[in-house]
């Protein structure tokens, strides 16, 4: 098998042939075929998974694999060049989907439409003291009083 | 509609249950149970299943899930039979994963508490639009 769950260690060991390329649509596909399994059912999910929303004319936006917990991707081991397309991977162990492997470079590519910032400007009370204060050095500096 | 029997504890290793009829010095008799028997024993009733998915039915012990009895839905409703209740009140919960073929559903996690009358689960499960 090319996608491989390792339960017991929450790792997703990938092999021949999509070691060097994983498609998000075959990730999840995977995913989700393991969870159904004999053996998932037993454990808790793996991942979440959003996306394909349909935008019109056929076009559908990309998908974005949460994965839960402490899970991670694995490639094989080796000195190659693997990528991972049609959307993104999120999530695992310590926010870092990939696990790392000596002599493997994984491309990967997130993006999204748009984003929503959780507060506010960003600008803070120590900032907005700041500005104030760099305002009246400057007036002062070029206004010239009788 | 079809059942499915979940085999006791003691079914499951091959022995008959431990509920035993005793002598008392009266000449009556009663009933002596071992602590792992369950509290009772009734049915719980699967209704509105995606045909072809995955269940698994269990508890929670301690903190791990543990499985009463799984299978493959034949039918849109089903009775398990014989389903044992370790503790009162006690949660059972449902495990539903249709994934193996199109049409693929998001997967379901039903809970209720166990009853003496036997309990009804419905399920209304939802289209997977990401996996294919």
């Amino acid at each position: 098998m090319s996608i491989a769950f390792d339960q017991n260690n929450s790792i997703i060991n990938l092999t021949a042939p999509h070691t060097t390329l994983l498609l998000m649509q075959d990730l999840i596909n995977a995913i989700r075929d393991e969870e159904a399994s004999d053996r998932g059912i037993q454990y808790p999910k793996i991942a979440d998974a959003e996306g394909k929303i349909d935008i019109g004319d056929g076009v559908a936006g990309d998908i974005t694999i949460t994965l839960l917990d402490i899970w991670q991707i694995k490639h094989a081991a080796g000195a190659y060049q693997a990528s991972l397309k049609g959307g993104q991977v999120v999530g695992g162990l310590g926010g870092n989907p990939i696990a790392y492997v000596a002599g493997v470079q994984v491309k990967m590519i997130q993006s999204v439409a748009g984003i929503i910032v959780a507060t506010g400007s960003g600008v803070t009370e120590q900032d907005k003291t700041d500005i104030a204060e760099k305002s009246k050095i400057a007036l002062l500096s070029t206004a010239s009083f009788p | 509609m079809s059942t499915v029997s979940v085999p006791t504890f003691w079914e499951a290793i091959g022995c008959p249950s431990t509920s035993k009829s005793v002598p008392t010095s009266m000449g009556t008799y009663s009933q002596e149970r071992a602590p792992t028997d369950p509290f009772f024993y009734a049915n719980v009733d699967v209704q509105n299943i995606v045909i072809g998915s995955r269940w698994m039915l269990g508890y929670d012990n301690a903190g791990v899930f543990t499985e009463l009895v799984s299978g493959e839905a034949s039918a849109t409703n089903f009775i398990i039979s014989n389903v044992p209740a370790f503790g009162s009140p006690f949660l059972l919960e449902l495990r539903v994963r249709k994934s193996s073929a199109q049409p693929k559903y998001k997967k379901m996690n039903l809970f209720g508490f166990h009853s003496g009358n036997g309990i009804v689960m419905y399920l209304s499960q939802v289209l997977d639009p990401v996996a294919t």
